[in-house]
């Protein structure tokens, strides 16, 4: 027997929240102050990742996200104090997606979608690559990312 | 403040237990790029830590939660070893994973996805274990596929793994928009059984249900999505389709052996998975349709032994139409449509050998030699080409359920085992 059961908030959106405070921050930093790639923080490089891939949902609005147990796992259910722990539709990305949607048409009002989506996606990789972007860009992916911080 | 003291401590834990397993050359591919990804994730969680209030008790449970995976993460790549699962069937398997499991990363487009194997306990241990696209504390998203230790040369029934791979080929999201658009909609067609969770359920507790089927009295139509989900049954079904694509009729024969294996009546179902008999049947009619069955040309006893194979399949379909759950116009849509995106990532999509090219296969194999590309001709002379290495498990599988003379199951494993692992010799020949 275990020591302990836990479940786990769902904390996708206070996660998000954060690696959006932290690339802005970095955003901020000057050129010349801003550490290489291979120094920078973990924190940074997983921000980045993690936002980065979160575009990539919702430009594909591919959300299915759920760890599927193996091929063969047939367990009856027998335990029916568990009736209603499954959800059949997982609403983990509603806030985040709404907060998405509604940041991309305050910042770029005239690009379609997927234009926009790939127009931020463009200036994670610059920032990634420890490169400067240039003022326009770094206001842009400010706006973009404090209201999306702000919305969530 | 005692839960953000322990984790910190614990993340000190992680670290050392971090160095000391992969930091050191570690497995057949080494560890370097694991170590690498771990050890971004520890630090990235060990900041996270630092700037969390001690009061903050939903961060802090977050971030425990992340960090016993993370812990457990390392525990099994130091497990994964290549004595324990099948090394020729793997690098296959690899090869197709890293043709279509990829995603675009803020370093680059089209990147694989990172892949470690290891063995576990139990025949229905077989996953492949995608991490989880939404936000969390990775940097590469890793797949873990896991063989049952006891089946280790079994290379027949890991085909099942092509299932497997479905689930990770649905979690990257430029495929799950592309299945969503073209596969999906078949299955769930209107006025389906699939349709949605309404027009499903009405299909179990229908009164056209066979009599063999009993469902547990404490559940009815009110409370049946409760404890079951219908969007993993669907992904399920899914993914049966998807391994159907990739491996052939290899699939569809390890997945009537495993699942029935498990599941004898073939009338069970569990919370993620639909009815044993389903998925069977769905997989035999996608077979026909997709003409996999078709009597081959060759010797007689080739084409007995093709007869063979195909009636221990159908000795698994149910013949009641309430175990078929989708017509034969969505079947045939659906697999089109996930062939296409296998053929765009080539070596994904699973392509019929020809009659004389498996026949010859399974010529070798019926005199207990490995299946491979080659001929003897007249002159002495041996010619040596590609085959693809769903073609040898094919030709496994009519080997071992052949009536007139089987190989013994271990031993078909055995020699396709080797087959494999000889044609990749080939083929690096080949290719210079």
């Amino acid at each position: 027997m275990s020591l302990i059961s836990l479940s786990y908030p769902e904390s996708s959106e206070s996660i998000a929240k954060d690696y959006a405070s932290i690339v802005l921050e970095q955003v901020d930093v000057r050129q010349e102050n801003r550490l290489e790639p291979s120094t920078r923080s973990s924190s940074l490089t997983v921000s980045l990742e993690n936002l980065y891939r979160l575009l990539e949902m919702f430009k594909y609005q591919s959300y299915a996200d759920e760890p599927r147990r193996g091929v063969l796992m047939l367990q009856q259910v027998n335990d029916f104090s568990a009736v209603g722990a499954i959800a059949s539709h997982d609403h983990w990305h509603d806030r985040i997606t709404a907060a998405l949607e509604s940041s991309l048409e305050a910042v770029y009002p005239d690009l379609d979608r997927t234009e926009a989506i790939q127009t931020v996606q463009f200036f994670l990789r610059v920032v990634a690559r420890g490169e400067d972007l240039q003022c326009a860009q770094r206001a842009e992916l400010r706006n973009f990312f404090i209201s999306f911080r702000d919305k969530i | 403040m005692i839960a953000k003291e322990f984790l910190l401590e614990e993340c000190d834990n992680v670290r050392t237990l971090l160095d000391s397993t992969l930091r050191f050359d570690y497995g057949p591919d080494g560890s370097a790029k694991f170590y690498e990804e771990c050890s971004t994730r520890l630090e990235a969680l060990r900041a996270a830590l630092q700037a969390s209030a001690s009061t903050d008790e939903r961060n802090l449970r977050t971030l425990s939660a992340a960090l016993n995976e993370l812990s457990r993460l390392i525990c099994r790549i130091e497990r994964s070893s290549i004595n324990e699962y099948s090394w020729p069937f793997v690098e296959e398997l690899k090869k197709i994973s890293a043709a279509i499991c990829r995603e675009d990363t803020t370093h680059a487009s089209n990147v694989p996805l990172p892949v470690f194997v290891l063995a576990d306990g139990g025949l229905d241990s077989y996953q492949i274990f995608a991490e989880r696209n939404r936000p969390s504390y990775t940097v590469n998203r890793l797949l873990t596929i896991v063989f049952p230790k006891t089946l280790k040369n079994f290379v027949l029934l890991h085909t099942i793994l092509g299932h497997e791979l479905g689930h990770a080929i649905f979690s990257c999201s430029q495929h799950q928009a592309q299945i969503s658009r073209t596969a999906l909609p078949h299955i769930l067609h209107s006025g389906g059984q699939l349709e949605n969770e309404r027009a499903t359920l009405d299909h179990i507790f229908s009164a056209r249900r066979p009599p063999d089927i009993s469902i547990p009295s404490k559940l009815d139509p009110n409370n049946f999505w409760q404890s079951h989900s219908w969007v993993a049954w669907i992904e399920e079904i899914l993914c049966d389709l998807i391994g159907l694509t990739i491996f052939g009729p290899a699939f569809l024969a390890a997945a009537v052996s495993l699942l029935r294996g498990l599941d004898p009546s073939g009338n069970s179902w569990g919370p993620y998975h639909p009815p044993v008999a389903w998925r069977i049947n769905l997989l035999r009619r996608a077979c026909h349709l997709l003409e996999f069955d078709r009597a081959p040309a060759g010797r007689p006893e080739f084409a007995a032994a093709f007869r063979d194979f195909w009636d221990y399949i159908d000795g698994a379909v149910k013949t009641d139409p309430w175990y078929n759950i989708l017509e034969d116009a969505h079947i045939h849509s659906a697999m089109q449509a996930l062939h296409a995106l296998h053929i765009a990532h080539s070596p994904a999509a699973y392509l019929p050998p020809d009659d004389a090219e498996l026949e010859n296969l399974y010529c070798q194999l019926q005199r207990r030699i490995p299946p491979v590309g080659f001929t003897l001709e007249s002159t002495g002379k041996v010619s040596c080409r590609e085959v693809d290495f769903r073609s040898i498990l094919f030709a496994g599988w009519m080997s071992s359920k052949n009536r007139f003379d089987p190989v013994p199951f271990s031993l078909a494993n055995k020699l396709c085992e080797h087959g494999i692992m000889q044609q990749r010799a080939i083929s690096m020949t080949l290719q210079g």
